[in-house]
């Protein structure tokens, strides 16, 4: 998405010296880093999310397992803050532990499918012909697999707990990153000045690496942060579905579920741990479209 | 041509899907025969059930027998509803396409307005609000804000039904409002920042300042040059999250009572009903495959600068 | 921003004042005929005036209706819950059991029991129709009756093992010949699956008799335009009773999600619904618009303990479990005490219950004391297996491993979908489990044989391989003994060892939870599960 060559109403010759440009310009990014708003809010709301789930063991009240049967649902007081759920449990620990589990594996989860999309959809824009011809037809072999029985069949196959999930979340995610980094790289390579940088005797890798990737990676980022918010609730969709995925203890996602029973007397148990998730999701955007502000060229 | 040299290609996709599905499903623990007898089946009429459904005979057996009913144009018979899953399909896949339909019309209707006042107010305060509100709808599951859907607007104002598909036209319409908008506030929050960031990027572009100086008016600037450049990334976008819909069907037509494909691609599965959970996922494959296509097609009429290969 | 829209939603909530959201979506097949005593809740009264005739009942069950795969034939129809409360509107048995859990003659008259107690007479009842108008005689009554014991694919053909013959002595009489003195008898010709159908089905075949059933029951098949979601029965013109029944039409729809069902209810788009969470039965109770009806079900609750697993064939390991078990916390906590807290594995409702067992109860100390004589006094690791998709089962699981710490048994839980957890169970491939047991009819040999004798029983006295000679010989013994005061011992008997022995520990006593609109009447549940309609009517 390179919009000075786009734009340029000079000649070819120009986008040469286009290039030059933007290679100087990558290190005052740094410095656009620094004053750009929505990063800076992002980071903060994502660090202090962060930082209260590192803290976890440590300004927690209660263990977040421990079980008071003959204080249920109780409403949130100085005893505990947040109140306790249905086996008694204090809210407010279980909030914390569960924020450290999801943030943890949110952000791990979305890792592999993030870097092998990007490198698959790079390589399919780039080289396009029967590069992309093949890579097109597995992202839709991917993309077309019922996803439920691809998720049932990796939970029996993995075994128990939450790995099987991952593994599906690693074997199915990378489809949406390859297929919008391959849009974005195709409209670049149509630009026709990545020929005038091979013909300047630059590599291929090096064209990737600085000049395309940082101009197609804005609308993977874009995704990722939304993806992350997704990997968390997954656990808990699948469990409402029925289909087999054990919520670890706690887990932001199954204390809405859980909380779900009581939204007329004690609506708080199903709502802040969701608003634990949309903060997180809230950060996220704001640090991605920050990230995308301070990538895209001027 | 390229019509046609894609759908050829997506022969193999659908078919191998089906064909890696028929061999997953029964590899997965769990038996038809034993999940319909219950408690109460012996170990006999367990296995007299499993030889009448052909359960009994080595994997490659089936497999054969399945590939030359499906050369037939068969996709076999349900094992729990010994009707054909062409019946069960066809009996459902109105109300699934109909409620992706109108989830697909309102993302778009929703995200278009949004994303571009976002991104013409960019950082004032219309452009924080709208990227953060959606977002909600991202944050909390989809069960959880159908239910909120419900509560508010059937139950609360009773402007539509509780749930179900209804028997009259404009009654499958009105069941259809909040479902869809449960599914369309699932992916509106993503295509929002993705179109917005789109737009701001072509909208900073130069040439569009060479337009601006050449007197065209605003909005025809935004209109054409924006849009067409602006659009096909969130367009692939789109594409993705509708197939992804097709599948997240599942959730909201259970939130809503909706009896479509969804539903029955659970409760076959549930059951280990292997013909009709084959018989879907061939369906959901083709649908993916074909919206693939046709998102490609138009990003490459958007610009035909992407030369489709 | 959220904040404000919590506001709204609470307020706008809280107008209606009703909805709770709870979310146990339950498995398809978790057996929901339960069964048993009184009901607490009477039949349904409504306006004063007499009973309407015409009218659609809409039912709205958390159950796939029938699946076709065995049809609709009563004698060889899989057991589940969608298909059980299906069937027994088309079709009839000889007797039923009442809202009250007692067995009551229907289509039989009066009865004879020979000396040897091998040969039981049944006199018909006159003026019994079938569907088509066609008189029900005794030839109809041997032929299904010996189709039922013959079957080899009916679920239910076991409780017929102990008869011999059944024949036709003349139009209006029966005569069933046993193998062996059976107490039981009468009460196994409740069960759905002995129900009477027209001699060789009228001559037609199999599919073309099921297409279009013929039963004596108060209705018929109407349509069953889409499997697995609804299925519609009309009246019957013919049936025997004169007047009935008062409905034109009933229609099952399928609701799986619980609130759906809840708020369909409400909003009195079905007029009846079956299992409502116990979560949102308080709150239901507080709204006019329904009547919550908490009925009495033979219907247990257990966590079950595989002895083949070398811990669980230790019986002090078993024992000092059960101590570490709060029923009491359980059914307040996770059925917000709809249901009674566990004891007896007999569920109270069921005959030749016995509440005067001593019982395991609650003790942390004699758990660890129980456990130091085991062979593994410093505890272990251990699972439990539970389905998914059954939310009190999922809390109760966690109390029960949060009580097993205590001891130093360290259980993780395994919760697997629910055809691989059938799958698990049933191959002795689990180390406890959650379950549920019920009896189908008013007699409890059923219950006691499943799940302690682990030959007859058919299951290996419910897949934990429990086997205790004295316990398996008094549960043959009280099934052969006619004498109800003499059996009525022996069943305590079986109880008070069977407590002690704890091859599994009964959790709780759950209910059968129905919510119906104030226009209907006559609607109640018998503790198994089923509900008669020939005498709803809707107002």
């Amino acid at each position: 998405m390179s919009t000075r060559p786009v734009g340029s109403t000079e000649g070819g010759g120009d986008q040469a010296v286009a290039l030059e440009g933007l290679v100087v310009r990558s290190h005052p990014m740094l410095r656009k880093a620094a004053h750009n708003r929505s990063l800076i809010a992002g980071a903060t709301i994502l660090g202090i999310l962060i930082t209260l789930a590192v803290l976890a063991p440590w300004i927690d009240r209660y263990p977040p397992l421990e079980q008071n049967l003959t204080e249920i649902l109780q409403t949130p007081s100085w005893a505990h803050w947040l109140g306790t759920d249905q086996l008694g449990r204090d809210v407010w620990s279980r909030l914390l532990w569960a924020g450290r589990f999801d943030l943890a594996t949110g952000f791990i989860v979305v890792l592999i499918p993030i870097t092998i999309g990007t490198i698959i959809g790079t390589l399919a824009g780039y080289y396009k012909g029967w590069p992309d011809t093949v890579l097109s037809r597995i992202i839709d072999i991917v993309m077309a697999f019922p996803y439920y029985v691809l998720i049932i069949t990796l939970v029996f196959a993995v075994g128990k707990g939450i790995r099987g999930i991952f593994i599906a979340f690693a074997l199915t995610d990378w489809v949406t990153y390859a297929r919008t980094v391959r849009s974005s790289t195709l409209v670049i390579g149509r630009l026709g000045w990545s020929a005038a940088a091979k013909g300047g005797g630059l590599s291929d890798v090096r064209i990737l690496g600085r000049h395309i990737l940082p101009n197609t990676i804005t609308q993977a980022i874009v995704y990722a942060t939304s993806d992350i918010v997704y990997v968390i609730l997954a656990v808990v969709t699948l469990g409402y579905l029925g289909l087999g995925i054990q919520a670890p203890q706690p887990d932001w996602g199954s204390m809405i579920f859980d909380g779900q029973a009581f939204m007329t007397t004690k609506w708080w148990l199903s709502t802040i741990p969701g608003l634990c998730v949309v903060l997180t999701g809230i950060g996220l955007s704001l640090l991605g479209d920050g990230l995308a502000d301070v990538l895209r060229p001027e | 041509m390229y019509v046609i040299r894609r759908l050829v290609q997506a022969i193999p996709v659908v078919l191998g899907i089906t064909i890696i599905t028929f061999f997953l499903l029964r590899l997965i623990p769990g038996d038809p025969a034993m999940t319909l007898l219950g408690n109460r089946g012996t170990p006999e009429q367990i296995a007299l059930l499993r030889a009448r459904w052909g359960l009994n005979e080595p994997i490659w057996i089936q497999f054969w027998l399945f590939l030359k009913q499906l050369a037939h144009g068969d996709t076999g018979a349900s094992l729990f509803y010994q009707v054909p899953t062409r019946t069960l399909i066809a009996s459902r896949i109105g109300v699934t396409m109909s409620l992706v339909a109108f989830a697909t019309v309102f993302s778009i209707l929703i995200t278009v307005p949004l994303a571009t006042i976002a991104a013409i107010r960019k950082d004032r305060a219309a452009d924080q609000v709208i990227r953060a509100v959606p977002l909600v709808g991202l944050g909390m599951p989809s069960f959880w804000v159908g239910l909120v859907l419900i509560l508010v607007f059937a139950v609360n104002l009773g402007w539509f039904p509780v749930g179900g598909w209804g028997d009259t036209i404009p009654e499958h319409i009105y069941g259809l409002i909040l479902p869809a908008l449960t599914s369309a506030l699932a992916i509106v929050p993503l295509l929002i920042r993705s179109l917005r960031v789109g737009m701001l990027e072509v909208l900073q572009a130069d040439y569009i300042a060479t337009a601006r100086s050449k007197g065209l008016r605003e909005l025809r600037v935004l209109l054409v040059h924006v849009a067409r450049n602006a659009i096909i990334p969130t367009l692939t976008l789109l594409g993705i999250n509708i197939a992804f819909l097709i599948g997240a069907t599942v959730v909201v037509e259970r939130v809503f009572q909706l009896n479509g494909l969804g539903s029955l691609m659970l409760s076959a599965i549930s059951n280990r009903d292997f013909p009709v959970v084959q018989g879907v996922t061939f369906v959901f494959a083709l649908s993916v495959v074909i919206i693939n296509l046709v998102t490609d097609l138009t990003a490459a009429r958007l610009d035909p600068r992407i030369r489709l290969s | 921003m959220s904040w404000e829209k919590k506001e709204f939603t609470r307020r706008g909530v809280l107008k209606v004042g009703a909805a709770g959201v709870g979310l146990m979506a339950i498995g398809p097949v978790v057996a929901a005929c339960g069964g048993g005593g009184e009901s607490s809740a009477s039949p349904s009264a409504g306006a004063s005036s007499g009973p309407k005739t015409g009218g659609r009942l809409v039912i709205g069950r958390a159950f796939q209706p029938t699946v076709q795969a065995s049809g609709l034939d009563p004698h060889n129809v899989a057991v589940s819950s969608g298909n059980v409360y299906t069937l027994d509107k088309l079709y009839e048995t000889l007797y039923i059991t009442d809202p009250q859990g007692v067995l009551q003659p229907w289509l039989v008259d009066s009865h004879e029991v020979s000396a040897d107690s091998l040969t039981y007479t049944l006199a018909l009842k006159q003026g019994v129709t079938f569907n088509d108008g066609k008189p029900m005689t005794a030839d109809d009554v041997a032929w299904s009756l010996n189709r039922a014991r013959l079957s080899k694919t009916g679920s239910m053909s076991f409780l017929n093992f102990a008869i011999k013959n059944v024949t036709a002595v003349d139009p209006a009489t029966v005569k069933i010949a046993l193998s062996q003195p059976w107490a039981p008898l009468l009460s196994d010709l409740s069960i759905y699956s002995d129900a009477i159908l027209p001699k060789d089905l009228n001559g037609l075949s199999e599919k073309e008799f099921f297409a279009n059933p013929v039963g004596t029951g108060p209705f018929k098949l109407g349509s069953w335009a889409q499997q697995g979601a609804e299925i519609t029965l009309v009246r019957n013109p013919n049936y025997w009773q004169s007047g009935k029944p008062y409905l034109d039409e009933v229609l099952f729809k399928v609701i799986l999600d619980d609130n759906q069902r809840v708020l369909q209810a409400q909003s009195g788009d079905v007029q009846i619904i079956d299992t409502v969470p116990p979560a949102q039965v308080e709150a239901l109770k507080g709204d006019n618009r329904v009547t919550v009806g908490v009925f009495p079900a033979w219907s247990v609750d257990l966590v079950f303990f595989n002895q083949k697993v070398k811990y669980y064939a230790d019986t002090n390991v078993r024992r000092a479990i059960a101590y570490t078990i709060d029923t009491s916390g359980i059914a307040a906590a996770t059925t917000f005490s709809t249901a009674q807290a566990g004891g007896s594995f007999f569920p109270p409702s069921l005959e030749f219950y016995d509440g005067n067992i001593p019982l395991l109860s609650y003790d942390l100390e004699a758990a660890k004391a129980e456990l130091a004589k085991s062979a593994y006094p410093n505890g272990f690791d251990t699972e439990i297996l539970i389905p998914t998709g059954n939310q009190v089962w999922a809390q109760t699981a966690q109390i029960l491993q949060a009580g097993m710490k205590e001891i130093g048994i360290n259980a993780t839980i395994n919760q697997k979908d629910h055809a691989a957890y059938e799958n698990d169970f049933r191959g002795f491939n689990y180390q406890q489990m959650i379950n549920n047991a019920i009896n189908d009819i008013s007699d409890p040999d059923e219950m006691a044989s499943f799940q302690c004798d682990p030959e007859l029983g058919g299951s290996d006295s419910f897949w934990t391989g429990y086997n205790n000679p004295e316990v398996v010989k008094l549960v043959r013994a009280a099934a052969a003994e006619m004498d109800s005061a003499k059996r009525g011992e022996m069943y305590s008997q079986i109880q008070a060892m069977v407590a002690q022995d704890a091859p599994y520990v009964a959790l709780t006593y759950p209910p059968s939870i129905y919510a119906y609109g104030t226009t209907v009447n006559g609607f109640a549940v018998n503790p198994g599960g089923a509900y008669m309609l020939e005498s709803v009517w809707l107002a």
